[in-house]
């Protein structure tokens, strides 16, 4: 029988807003002196501190993860060997590669940071949501000159179709540049009793644009 | 030495991203590592680099941060001690 695919939960932020499956949860509150990824943090009553050391990509991964998870996550222990991760983005870790970068500039004040250098790899994101949600299937993540439908569909069922005991994907778009944040998660399961709406191009252009 | 602590304690929340604690949560008697403040190996490279840049002090060998970074106090003796700026 022929597998079908649907989305169970998605969730998006932008530089203004943070929206969970449609719905918008917070707004940007320009008088605050806060990161925008802290008010978001708060917002969703989170007790991760761990969360304080991680760069701001994972940061991003982890807060549009944590709402579409809650569903998932009944049995808070339970290894999910049925899961997968998938990431994508434009820029890579070139947030943290230019922080590093600066740390080691100047040799009259060369001070490499090591928890800077451990997040010079975008991957590290699904590092730490595999950690969070303890995921432990197929990961990957792919670099794209821009954010595309049809591959992100494509990386997105390529997963599913190499390891036939995956059932569902935390995917998305994990892009953070210079406080510039642009994301895109979901759930992407075979189970049709879990969809909200259909995997289809339709539907994440719908989300993403 | 009181000084030194107090001064230590609000660097080690900067630099290790202890979001949420105050100076005054850390007792400078009690383990950095494991329990205590349950803090991991990137933070104790971040710590040896934070010593280097803030008091000079250069660790020869990274092993020497088990016995420096037992504690606050610790810490702060042996930067008392060998510090050069």
């Amino acid at each position: 029988m022929m597998k079908t695919y649907h989305i169970a939960s998605y969730s998006k932020i932008t530089p203004t807003e943070f929206c969970v499956n449609g719905d918008k949860m917070l707004l940007r509150n320009p008088e605050s002196q806060d990161l925008w990824l802290h008010d978001i943090y708060r917002a969703l009553n989170m007790n991760y501190p761990k969360f304080f050391k991680m760069d701001k990509l994972c940061k991003s991964g982890i807060l549009a993860a944590e709402p579409i998870m809650q569903n998932f996550m009944v049995k808070p222990d339970e290894i999910k060997t049925n899961w997968a991760i998938i990431g994508m983005n434009s820029v890579s870790s070139l947030d943290d590669d230019t922080e590093y970068q600066a740390t080691i500039q100047n040799e009259n004040n060369y001070f490499p940071s090591p928890s800077v250098f451990v997040y010079t790899l975008p991957n590290i994101v699904i590092g730490e949501l595999a950690i969070k949600y303890k995921i432990q299937g197929e990961t990957s993540f792919y670099i794209e000159q821009l954010f595309n439908t049809p591959s992100f569909i494509t990386n997105v069922i390529k997963t599913f179709e190499v390891n036939p005991q995956i059932e569902y994907a935390l995917c998305g778009w994990i892009d953070y540049y210079e406080e510039n944040c642009d994301v895109m998660m979901m759930v992407i399961t075979t189970h049709p009793d879990k969809s909200i709406i259909e995997l289809n191009e339709t539907n994440i252009n719908q989300i993403y644009y | 030495m009181e000084q030194l602590i107090e001064e230590l304690k609000k660097q080690i929340i900067e630099v290790l991203n202890l979001e949420g604690m105050k100076p005054e949560d850390i007792d400078e008697n009690a383990p950095l590592f494991g329990e205590g403040l349950g803090l991991d190996s990137i933070d104790a490279l971040e710590l040896i680099v934070m010593m280097e840049k803030n008091y000079g002090i250069k660790l020869a060998n990274a092993s020497e941060g088990r016995e420096i970074f037992k504690s606050v106090r610790i810490m702060a003796e042996y930067i008392q001690a060998h510090r050069t700026k």
